[in-house]
């Protein structure tokens, strides 16, 4: 090159010319490599993009069930909750049984109580029957009439048989107890 | 010319390879040849050739610079080309013959150039020049060079007038030299006697070992020779040329090789070469007329659209384009 009659002038602009041609070719083979490289994972690409639409689209709906789920778990959890409630909330507007007890106990005087069964409660009454040993005819009469007056509406039945013997009577009582 | 299997397989682009068309400006006209290469080798993709108005070019001197322009631009931008090798008229280049130093190319290089001005009228500043290396060594570590040296002024002249037409020029080389590019074999180890000629000039180039040694022209040319009764035509002033050459050839001490055969190329180089023929010489061992595109492609397995008469015309810009 350098001994080709060509100035040296003129052999750098020729070297300048080649060397600009080499960059071309570079920079198209570069940019033909990116192309390729763009063509051949674009399939790829798209069986990424429809393979994450679809995972999407699973996760939402399953979201979606799960809350549905979630929901119906809160409304059960709810309704038993509630129930409970309102279980709890008869038990508190009811009548305790232990204050019966006390009530009836109290009244009691000289009369062994042998049992106390409860049988038939509602808002406004409950049956209670007693059964036990009165010392004396008297005291028997004086408990069912305490018990009678323990609450306005209460009402004993004492059947006459009880009446019979003077001492040591053997007695059953069925007392019809106003809770109001 | 080989081209190796991978760059037959893998072809560099064309935009890479930067092909350049031979561009032959003679006193004559203007020829062109550019090669396309396949994967069959080289076959012709573009050849044209213009005519100048006579006295236009005179023995490598423009005469009428702005005309000359206006030619070479318009050849050029009719036949699209953009990288040319030009060819320069053998009368502005200065030949000899030097021994050097069997050393690195730069070196010989350096060494050729400090025997420049014992050997040309131009001083190293001033000339641009080129060498061929011999390829049988004279003595010992010394191998002779044929040194072509060529006025800087007149490059660079040529420079501007081609890059003034847009085209870009890649290298120049001599005629006789671009003559031998494109027929001689690269392991060639004979001598012949080139006779081309031109309309107005023949030039006589003694090539050996595939090496221009020595250059001469007279001024006669295809011109004189008759269109019609050419057998009856004496070509005396050839033929004693053609004598004097071969003297001077056998008298050198210094050769490998006598001259072996008569070349010839050019204008009207067909008709030339049978009348060279005819004259019975006893000197001349033979005459022949080259394959201008032995070192391009196979005749025989691609025809070309240039006839081998006209392809002998084209014989410069055939090895230019190489």
């Amino acid at each position: 090159m350098r001994h080709s009659f060509l100035p040296i002038q003129e052999q750098k602009i020729f070297k300048k010319e080649y060397l600009y041609h080499i960059a071309v070719v570079a920079l198209f083979l570069l940019a033909a490599t990116g192309l390729v490289g763009v063509c051949s994972l674009f399939p790829a690409y798209i069986y990424v993009y429809i393979e994450g639409s679809s995972i999407n689209d699973t996760i939402v709906s399953s979201g979606k069930d799960k809350n549905i789920s979630e929901i119906l778990g809160i409304e059960k959890e709810l309704r038993s909750d509630m129930l409970l409630i309102n279980s709890l909330s008869e038990s508190f507007s009811s009548i305790r049984y232990s204050d019966l007890i006390e009530q009836i106990t109290s009244a009691r005087g000289p009369i062994s109580i042998d049992s106390i069964r409860f049988e038939s409660i509602s808002t406004s009454t409950a049956t209670i029957f007693l059964s036990g040993t009165a010392p004396t005819r008297e005291s028997l009469i004086s408990f069912k009439t305490r018990l009678e007056t323990l609450n306005k509406g209460n009402k004993v039945d004492l059947p006459i048989s009880g009446l019979a013997k003077n001492k040591d009577i053997s007695f059953s009582l069925k007392v019809i107890k106003s809770l109001q | 010319m080989q081209s190796s299997l991978f760059f037959k397989l893998f072809p560099p682009p064309a935009f890479l390879v930067m092909q350049h068309a031979g561009l032959d400006i003679s006193d004559d006209g203007i020829r062109c040849i550019e090669y396309r290469r396949n994967y069959h080798g080289l076959t012709i993709s573009k050849f044209a050739s213009q005519e100048f108005p006579v006295g236009l070019v005179e023995n490598g001197e423009i005469k009428d610079e702005k005309e000359f322009s206006t030619i070479l631009s318009d050849f050029i931008a009719k036949n699209n080309l953009l990288y040319v090798k030009v060819s320069i008229p053998e009368e502005k280049a200065y030949l000899f013959q030097t021994d050097v130093q069997s050393l690195d190319f730069k070196s010989i290089a350096q060494n050729i150039e400090f025997k420049l001005d014992q050997n040309v009228p131009l001083s190293a500043p001033d000339a641009l020049f080129q060498f061929d290396l011999m390829p049988q060594t004279v003595v010992g570590n010394l191998l002779r060079a044929s040194v072509s040296v060529v006025p800087r002024t007149y490059i660079e002249h040529y420079v501007a007038l081609i890059r003034a037409t847009g085209a870009f020029p890649v290298a120049f080389e001599v005629v006789p030299k671009s003559i031998v590019l494109s027929y001689v074999s690269h392991n060639s180890n004979s001598t012949q006697l080139v006779v081309h000629i031109m309309k107005k000039k023949t030039g006589f180039y003694i090539v050996s070992e595939g090496v221009v040694c020595f250059t001469s022209t007279i001024s006669w040319g295809s011109d004189e020779i008759p269109l019609t009764k050419i057998s009856d035509f004496s070509i005396n002033t050839i033929m004693n040329e053609i004598n004097k050459v071969y003297s001077y050839w056998t008298t050198r001490s210094d050769v490998h090789s006598d001259i072996s055969e008569v070349i010839v190329v050019g204008s009207r180089a067909k008709e030339c070469e049978s009348l060279i023929r005819n004259q019975n010489s006893e000197i001349i061992p033979r005459s022949a007329l080259p394959d201008v595109w032995h070192n391009a492609f196979n005749i025989n397995k691609y025809i070309p659209a240039i006839t081998k008469a006209q392809s002998l015309e084209y014989a410069i810009a055939a090895g230019l384009a190489l």
